[in-house]
């Protein structure tokens, strides 16, 4: 496969795909003369962007994000850890988790709403199911891949079962839990704008619906965007964290 | 007989397994002299790596007994219990990939209490510098060469001051120029400070250059035949590879060996066979 | 030499085969191994349900049904309508699902073949990555007249995006040595995409397609709880506005073991079809 590279051509295929998209709207091609265009969702952004409720949406719906994806790490990588470690722990617990794996957070909501008749604790809930289940998967392939080898030399050098543990099996492991704490970062968002588009008040994925109920369509595409600007961030923020919690990574794939 | 030394005394070994049991080991006895370095050689699969376990404690025996120094270390109904009087050196690298080497390093004396965390930097920097390792503190394993990473590894099992000092094969990952340079890096520590060593291999020439006694054991289930003792003087050098003793021990312990390889062999043919 | 393996073979021929051991083996049988793995999922299983059950009885705790409830409520379900609603899902799932693959496929491969696709179209695509399938719900539902239109949209797009990254992961990360082989073979361009490019690329894309399938069930699912007009996710949701709460975790139920069935197929199929490699 070639490495030649246009970059012309990146800048040319964004541009190319706005002139596009006005295009579709300004001659109502099929049903895109619905669907509001780039100037109008530029126009709306300037004022959103510097509206208060901005700032009301965006942190409501950070929040709920960090609270989730925390709580499901720390209930997720010490459970994780255990099953990953201690078979017969994982016999005892691992069956459950599989079974409720195949459930989507989304199918989670209504049960949410029922539990927890508060709107911020099922919003959280729901975001919780979503990180929870691969940081927990990510964990156990983590302690999993762990070669016997060190495990024999820890206990060589006199570690007993607690140091074993600390020095071998999580550090060990935190390639994978950082994999995992990424992943379920990235799911927390998706579960996230379900949960507050069909339960929300406030909070981003709730701005969309509200937009579009109260027929503010270009508020619709702005949301959207923000929505991933913010997602991406923060997904590219873990992995940066990531990657600091793991200085030796990069020899371990050169070895 | 002094009581210093590993004695192995009849080991029998039995594992069981989905297809029934394998007898892996069958009254296996050798006796390894305090500060002597003990080599035992045979056929893959012949069950050295077994023996090594029990050793080490990663396995339990289901015959005979094992003494360190005089205490017994291994029976048949005691769980197997590993630890740093018996140091092992690993086949395919033991070093903890996520940390440093001096963290390493230091990591068996400062887990077992012996010496503050600080006390132990500074031993472990001594000890690296005084086998030409020094700069390799703060670097971690995925970073160096293999040969540095052995030559650690062995640092870090010599730093607790073990009773034995186990070694696995350690230098079978290696290519011909890297494992002779590791060879010498071995004889002139065993020569500064001699442990008690017991070490396997499939290698011959390497089993005759570095140890006092050779031993060959049998195909599974694995017996030790035949002990060659090793007249060569110390410090040993690469001259000696060429001297008429070393041709004469080399063709002893390869007729021996090879006899073996082909019971391996032609068991290995009759199970395809069944 | 010889001699040496004359006289093993002789010797071999002449004792008999292993002896009995000198002391008696441990007596575990392998009938009490698999005994004791299946006993301990029971208890798993038996504990999550005995949890349940007495979350359920106490007033004070979060409402849930009862795990006799849900299953009574299982039971009560109308076959024939409970039937439709899992395959009109079914059918979204798949629809948008085989769209997104004959469509991202062919994309990720050209993406990945030519650095001027690449260059062209990729970064359109990647801006829109980030931006969550759920969120094009309100757009899709302004665009799409039909309801269905607007699910089946919904399912394609989240089985789109794994389905085009993992062809073109697939596709680029061909080792080069392979390509190598089968030019200096005499390899025609055709000859070479069809039989060297396209099998070696295959586990990945499968790999994209299993992530796929996943995503669209949980697309359907979203879709369906918000234009509520059949489906097991309307289900779900209708049991909720209904409050008939036992029903709400029939149909989470149903809807996990749908989305598991349908990924079952997809590695099923991969099995099949990438023979090679296990």
């Amino acid at each position: 496969m070639a490495r030649t590279s246009y970059p012309a051509l990146r800048v040319a295929s964004i541009a190319l795909l706005i002139a596009i998209w006005a295009a579709l709207v300004r001659f109502g091609v099929y049903r895109f003369g619905f669907i509001p265009s780039p100037w109008s969702v530029l126009v709306a952004a300037a004022a959103y962007v510097t509206d208060r409720d901005f700032f009301l949406d965006a942190a409501s719906s950070i929040y709920r994000v960090l609270a989730a994806w925390g709580a499901s790490a720390v209930i997720g990588i010490p459970l994780g850890l255990l099953i990953g470690w201690k078979r017969w722990f994982s016999e005892l617990t691992f069956p459950i988790v599989e079974l409720l794996r195949p459930i989507p957070p989304i199918a989670w909501i209504p049960a949410g709403i029922l539990f927890f008749p508060q709107i911020e604790l099922s919003v959280i809930f729901i975001c919780f199911i979503g990180s929870f289940f691969p940081i927990v998967l990510n964990t156990i392939a983590g302690v999993k891949q762990i070669d016997q080898t060190y495990f024999r030399a820890a206990s060589c050098l006199g570690a007993n079962d607690g140091e074993i543990f600390r020095d071998v099996v999580v550090r060990g492991a935190m390639p994978s839990i950082m994999i995992g704490l990424a992943v379920g970062m990235g799911i927390n968002w998706m579960a996230l704008v379900a949960a507050e588009m069909i339960a929300g008040e406030h909070g981003l994925g709730y701005m969309i619906w509200e937009s579009y109920s109260l027929a503010r369509y270009p508020r619709i595409v702005v949301g959207m965007i923000v929505i991933g600007i913010i997602g991406a961030g923060m997904s590219a923020g873990i992995r940066f964290f990531g990657r600091k919690m793991v200085p030796w990574q990069r020899s371990l794939i050169a070895s | 007989m002094s009581s210093a030394g590993l004695s192995i005394r009849h080991v029998g070994k039995i594992y069981m397994s989905r297809q029934g049991w394998t007898q892996a080991l069958d009254d296996c006895s050798l006796e390894v002299p305090g500060r002597g370095f003990s080599v035992v050689v045979g056929p893959s699969g012949c069950g050295k790596t077994t023996l090594l376990n029990i050793v080490a404690g990663f396995d339990d025996l289901t015959q005979g007994e094992v003494r360190l120094d005089g205490n017994r270390i291994a029976a048949p109904g005691a769980s197997p219990r590993p630890g740093p009087d018996r140091v092992v050196v690993f086949q395919h690298g033991g070093l903890f990939p996520w940390m440093t080497v001096l963290d390493n390093v230091c990591y068996g004396p400062v887990i077992q209490k012996k010496m503050t965390a600080a006390h132990a930097r500074e031993a472990a920097r001594r000890m690296l510098a005084s086998v030409g390792l020094s700069g390799i503190e703060t670097t971690y394993p995925g970073d160096l060469s293999s040969s540095m990473r052995r030559r650690a590894e062995i640092i870090r099992a010599l730093i607790g001051g073990p009773k034995v000092l186990l070694m696995d094969e350690p230098f079978r990952a290696l290519d011909a120029l890297t494992k002779s340079v590791l060879h010498e890096f071995l004889l002139r520590l065993y020569d500064r400070e001699p442990y008690t060593i017991f070490f396997i291999t499939h290698d011959l020439m390497e089993a005759i250059y570095l140890g006092d006694s050779v031993s060959v054991m049998t195909t599974r289930p694995g017996r030790i035949k035949q002990v060659l003792g090793v007249p060569l003087p110390r410090p040993r050098s690469h001259k000696m590879l060429g001297s008429g003793t070393f041709l004469k021990l080399k063709e002893q312990v390869t007729e021996a060996v090879h006899e073996e390889a082909v019971k391996a062999f032609m068991a290995g043919e009759r199970e395809l066979a069944r | 030499m010889a001699k040496v393996a004359d006289r093993v073979l002789n010797e071999a021929e002449a004792s008999s085969p292993t002896p009995g051991p000198r002391t008696p083996p441990v007596p575990v049988s392998r009938l009490s191994l698999g005994l004791r793995a299946a006993s301990y999922q029971l208890i798993s299983i038996a504990l999550f349900l005995l949890v349940w059950w007495a979350i359920s009885t106490i007033p004070w705790a979060i409402r849930i049904p009862s795990p006799i409830e849900v299953v009574s409520a299982a039971a009560r379900l109308d076959p024939q309508t409970f039937l439709d609603d899992m395959i009109l899902s079914t059918w979204r799932v798949g629809l948008g699902f085989v769209i997104a693959a004959a469509v991202g496929i062919p994309l990720g491969i050209a993406i990945g073949y030519s650095p001027l696709v690449r260059d062209l179209i990729f970064p359109s695509v990647e801006l829109f990555r980030p931006i969550p399938p759920i969120a094009w719900i309100p757009l899709a539902i302004l665009f799409f007249p039909l309801v269905e239109g607007m699910i089946v949209f919904l399912t394609f797009y989240g089985a789109f995006f794994p389905i085009v990254y993992n062809t073109v992961a697939g596709v680029s990360g061909i080792r080069a040595t392979y390509i190598r082989a089968g030019k200096s073979l005499g390899a025609s361009e055709w000859t070479l995409f069809w039989q060297i490019v396209l099998p070696a690329a295959l586990p990945v894309i499968f790999t994209g397609l299993h992530i796929a399938i996943s995503v669209a069930w949980l697309m359907v699912v979203a879709g369906e709880m918000i234009a509520n007009r059949g489906g097991v996710g309307a289900m779900t949701w209708q049991a909720y506005q209904t409050t008939q709460y036992p029903r709400i975790f029939v149909g989470m139920a149903v809807i996990g073991i749908l989305g598991y069935l349908s990924s079952l197929v997809v590695r099923l199929v991969a099995r099949i079809i990438v023979r090679w490699e296990q």
